[in-house]
C-alpha cells in the first residue's frame, strides 16, 4: 500500500471518530420459493464490467476501476450478486442452463430461480469462458487444477477489489455508493467523540469481499490467502476505527484458532468497552430492524479478556496480546494477574510504543496495588520514551497531588501542558487503533503474495 | 509558546508552590485590607455558601458557624466574606462538537467572567480536547486570558477528567497571598479519552481547596464525574439546554462564589493525618449550607 494511505490512517487515528458497522437483521431459516424474471438486459453487461474492473484494478490503489459502480442503481448491484453466482456455476460447468440463487433478506432467505434472456446468457457464458481459459491455450482442455485456480483467481481478485473500495470510502477518497442493495447494505453508526451523529448506509463491500472468499475452493478454511486476508483486514479495520463485529464472526467460522484474528477480535471488544463507544451507544437512536452488536462495557471487557487469553494460548509469545490482556484485567479489578503479565511485557517489549503502553499500564497496576514508588518510576520511564506525552505526566502529577505536594503536582504537569496541543505526541490517544499501525504493510504483503502466486 | 514564556511559566509555578499547601497555610498576608492568617499554625480553610430561600446570607460572624471536624466541634478563627481575591480557572471543552455558535457563546461567557474580576483577582485558562493545555497561567492581566481565548480552535475528543484535574491543580495554587480557587468546567459531552480515571481525580480533589462548578449541555448521558467532583469540592452543577444564556450562567456562578464565606480554624482534638469529615452549620438558623465534604490532612 502507498505511503499516502498510511499517512491518512495516522491522521484518522488522531481525529479518532469512531465508526461501528453492522449488518441489517441476519437471515433466518425461513425459505420461500418464487420465480423471478429479471428483465433488465444490461445485467450481463454489468457482470462483464465488474469482471473487467477487478482485472484492471491495481491492488492497493485508488484507481479508476474502483469507480465501476458509480452510476449503478441498487437493483443493478442486487443482480450482480446473483450473476456472480451464475458465472461461478458456468465456470465449473458451461453446459448449465438453469440457475438458482439463495437471496438473503431481512429475516429470511429466498430461493430465486434465475431466468436469463438469450443475449444475457450468451454474454455471461462468454465471460465464463474467458475466466475458465485464463492462462490456457484455446485448443487445450483445461485441467481441473487450472480451472480451480482460475475460479479462485476471480474470487480473490474480487475480494481485493471490494476491500480496496471499502478502504477508500472510509478514508474519504471515494464517496459512498448510491446503490445499496438489500442484503448487502451496511449500516454505519457515526460516533465522533462519544456522540451519536446518526447512521449512514452503504454497499457492504466488506461483506461482498467476505462472501466471495467463502466460495474459494477447495475450502476457504484451508486457504492461506483467505486466512491472511482476514488478519490483515482486521488490522485495517482497527486502523480505520471501523468497529465491525460481523467481520470477526465470519472470520472465526473459518479460522477459530487463528492467533492474529483472536487478538484483533479482543482489541475490538476492548474498543467497544471504551467510554467513547459506550457513551455514544447510550445516546444513539437506532432503528428496530438494525442491530449493532455492542454489549455493556463490562461484558465487552469480559469478551476481550477471553479472546486475548485464547490468542495467548495459541501464540504464547504474542507480546501485544499480553499487554492488552494486562490492561483489560486491570480494568476488571484483577490487579495481581495484570501486574504479572505487564511486568513480563515490560521486560520483553522492544518497540518504543509497546514499551510505553506496558510501562504506563504497569504503573497504573502498581498504583492500584499500593506501590506508589514503583508506579512513579514506571511513569517516569514512560515520559523518557515519549517526552511530550501528557498521560504519564498527569499520572505523576496526580501522585504528587494525592501526597499533598502541590508544588510538584503543578510543576510536573506544566512540563507538557504548556506545549501547544498539536505538538503533543501521546500514544495513549491512539491506543484503540494502534493495533492496526502496520495494517497497510500487512495488507500490501497479502496482496503481493497473491499476485506472485497468481502469475 | 516561546521558550521565554515557558521559562516564565516554570518560574510562576515554582513561586506559587514554594509556599502554599492545600489546607496547611503557612503564609502571612502583606495586604492590610485582607484577613491575615497565622504563619506558623496549621489552619484549615473551608469555602462555605450560606443561603436562605436561595439568597446568600450576609453578615455572619465566626461565632455563628458550627464546624465539626470528625464530629469534634472547632473554634472558628476567622471568617472572610468577599475580601479574599480569587483564582478563577476557566476549563473549556474544545472538542470537535464545541464549534460555531457554541464556541462563540463559550468565549462570550468566559469574557463576561473576566470582565467582573477585580484587580486583585487572577484568572487562568485551561482547554481540553485530547490535549489538555494551560493556555494562560494564573495572571491578574486578563488581556492575556482574552487573547488565549481567541486562539482556541475546536477539534478532537474530550479529555474531561484530565482537563478538570489540571484546572483544579492550577486554581489551587496561591502565591504569598491567600486566594480562593474557583474552577468553572464547561463541557458538552462525556469523557472519551482521558488517561486519569474519575476515581483517582476525585481522590485528588480531597487534597485541594479549589471549588469546582460544572456547566454541561444536557444530553442523554449522565454527567456523573462532573457532578461528583462539584459535589465533593462544595461547588455546584449547572445543566443547560442551550449555550445561548451561557454568559449569565457563568456570571451567576462567579457571583455565588463571591458570596461565599472563607472560614478557617485550627484543628483541635482530631487525628493529625488522613481524611477528615466536615460538617458545617449555622447556629440557630435554618439555612442551606454548602461546603466541601471533608479534607485530607497530611501526616506530619
Amino acid at each position: 500500500m502507498s505511503a499516502g494511505i498510511s499517512t491518512k490512517i495516522v491522521r484518522l487515528g488522531v481525529v479518532a471518530s469512531v465508526f461501528a458497522a453492522a449488518h441489517s437483521a441476519s437471515p433466518r431459516a425461513q425459505s420461500t420459493t418464487r420465480p423471478l424474471e429479471l428483465k433488465r438486459p444490461s445485467r450481463s453487461e454489468h457482470l462483464r464490467q465488474w469482471v473487467e474492473a477487478i482485472e484492471r484494478h491495481t491492488a492497493g490503489e485508488n484507481d479508476e476501476a474502483l469507480g465501476v459502480f458509480d452510476a449503478w442503481r441498487p437493483d443493478d448491484f442486487d443482480k450482480l450478486t446473483i450473476d456472480i453466482n451464475t458465472l461461478l456455476a458456468l465456470i465449473s460447468d458451461p453446459s448449465l442452463r438453469t440457475f438458482s440463487y439463495q437471496q438473503r433478506g431481512p429475516g429470511r432467505q429466498t430461493l430465486i430461480h434465475v431466468v436469463y434472456s438469450g443475449s444475457d446468457l450468451r454474454l455471461i457464458l462468454e465471460v465464463a469462458r474467458t475466466v475458465r481459459g485464463r492462462g490456457v491455450p484455446d485448443s487445450v482442455i483445461i485441467p481441473p487444477e487450472r480451472l480451480a485456480k482460475n475460479r479462485n483467481h476471480l474470487l480473490k481478485r474480487g475480494a481485493i477489489f471490494h476491500t480496496d473500495i471499502a478502504i477508500e470510502v472510509r478514508l474519504g477518497n471515494r464517496s459512498r455508493s448510491g446503490a445499496v442493495p438489500e442484503g448487502f447494505e451496511e449500516f454505519t453508526l457515526l460516533m465522533p467523540d462519544g456522540r451519536s451523529l446518526g447512521m449512514a448506509a452503504d454497499v457492504g463491500h466488506w461483506e461482498f469481499a467476505r462472501s466471495l472468499l467463502d466460495k474459494v475452493g477447495p475450502a476457504a478454511a484451508r486457504d492461506d490467502f483467505v486466512r491472511a486476508w482476514y488478519g490483515a483486514t482486521a488490522a485495517y479495520l482497527a486502523a480505520l476505527n471501523q468497529l465491525m463485529p460481523g467481520h470477526f464472526t465470519r472470520g472465526f467460522r473459518l479460522f477459530p484458532d487463528d492467533a492474529p484474528l483472536l487478538f484483533f477480535a479482543g482489541c475490538l471488544h476492548e474498543s467497544l468497552a471504551a467510554p467513547r463507544v459506550q457513551e455514544a451507544m447510550q445516546s444513539a437512536a437506532i432503528p428496530s430492524n438494525v442491530k449493532f452488536d455492542v454489549s455493556s462495557g463490562r461484558t465487552e471487557l469480559r469478551d476481550a479478556e477471553s479472546l486475548f487469553r485464547k490468542a495467548l494460548k495459541v501464540q504464547p509469545d504474542h507480546l501485544e496480546a499480553r499487554i492488552r490482556l494486562g490492561r483489560v484485567l486491570g480494568l476488571r479489578g484483577e490487579h495481581a494477574e495484570a501486574e504479572t503479565l505487564l511486568r513480563k511485557a515490560v521486560d520483553d517489549a522492544r518497540e518504543p510504543l509497546l514499551q510505553y503502553y506496558a510501562k504506563l499500564f504497569l504503573g497504573a497496576e502498581k498504583e492500584a496495588l499500593g506501590d506508589r514508588a514503583q508506579a512513579r518510576d514506571l511513569y517516569e520511564d514512560a515520559t523518557m520514551l515519549y517526552p511530550e506525552a501528557q498521560s504519564p505526566r498527569l499520572a505523576l502529577s496526580l501522585l504528587s497531588a494525592v501526597d499533598g505536594r502541590h508544588d510538584d503536582a503543578l510543576a510536573t504537569m506544566a512540563v507538557v501542558l504548556g506545549l501547544p496541543g498539536e505538538r503533543r505526541n501521546d500514544p495513549w490517544w491512539k491506543y484503540y487503533n494502534s493495533q492496526g499501525r502496520n495494517a497497510p504493510e500487512a495488507l500490501g504483503a497479502v496482496y503481493m503474495s497473491f499476485l506472485n502466486e497468481d502469475r | 509558546m516561546t521558550r521565554r514564556q515557558r521559562t516564565q511559566r516554570r518560574l510562576v509555578f515554582s513561586v506559587i508552590f514554594a509556599i502554599s499547601a492545600l489546607i496547611v497555610i503557612s503564609v502571612s498576608s502583606a495586604r492590610p485590607q485582607t484577613p491575615t492568617f497565622s504563619s506558623r499554625l496549621e489552619v484549615v480553610r473551608v469555602d462555605v455558601l450560606v443561603t436562605e430561600d436561595g439568597r446568600p446570607v450576609r453578615g455572619l460572624k465566626p461565632s455563628d458557624f458550627d464546624i465539626r471536624d470528625e464530629g469534634v466541634a472547632q473554634t472558628v478563627d476567622i471568617v472572610s466574606f468577599e475580601e479574599i481575591p480569587l483564582n478563577v480557572v476557566l476549563a473549556m471543552d474544545i472538542s470537535d462538537s464545541v464549534s460555531g455558535d457554541r464556541l462563540d457563546h463559550l468565549r462570550g461567557a468566559s469574557r463576561a467572567v473576566l470582565d467582573r474580576l477585580t484587580k486583585a483577582d487572577q484568572a487562568g485558562l485551561v482547554s481540553f480536547n485530547n490535549a489538555v493545555e494551560v493556555r494562560a497561567d494564573l495572571t491578574p492581566d486578563t488581556t492575556r486570558v482574552r487573547s488565549a481565548l481567541d486562539d482556541v480552535q475546536p477539534s478532537g475528543e474530550t479529555a474531561l477528567v484530565d482537563g478538570s484535574y489540571a484546572a483544579m491543580v492550577l486554581a489551587q495554587s496561591s502565591g504569598p497571598d491567600v486566594r480562593r480557587g474557583l474552577v468553572i468546567v464547561f463541557t458538552d459531552g462525556a469523557d472519551t479519552i482521558s488517561w486519569l480515571t474519575p476515581d483517582r481525580v476525585l481522590d485528588a480533589s480531597r487534597r485541594t481547596d479549589a471549588v469546582v462548578y460544572g456547566v454541561i449541555v444536557r444530553s442523554r448521558n449522565k454527567p456523573t464525574f462532573l457532578h461528583e467532583l462539584s459535589d465533593r469540592t462544595g461547588g455546584g452543577m449547572v445543566e443547560i439546554e442551550s449555550t445561548k444564556d451561557l454568559a449569565n450562567r457563568f456570571v451567576a456562578i462567579l457571583d455565588e462564589f463571591r458570596q461565599r464565606y472563607l472560614v478557617s480554624y485550627t484543628p483541635r482534638g482530631v487525628p493529625v493525618g488522613g481524611w477528615h469529615r466536615l460538617d458545617v452549620r449555622i447556629k440557630g438558623r435554618k439555612v442551606a449550607v454548602k461546603a466541601r465534604a471533608g479534607y485530607l490532612a497530611t501526616d506530619r
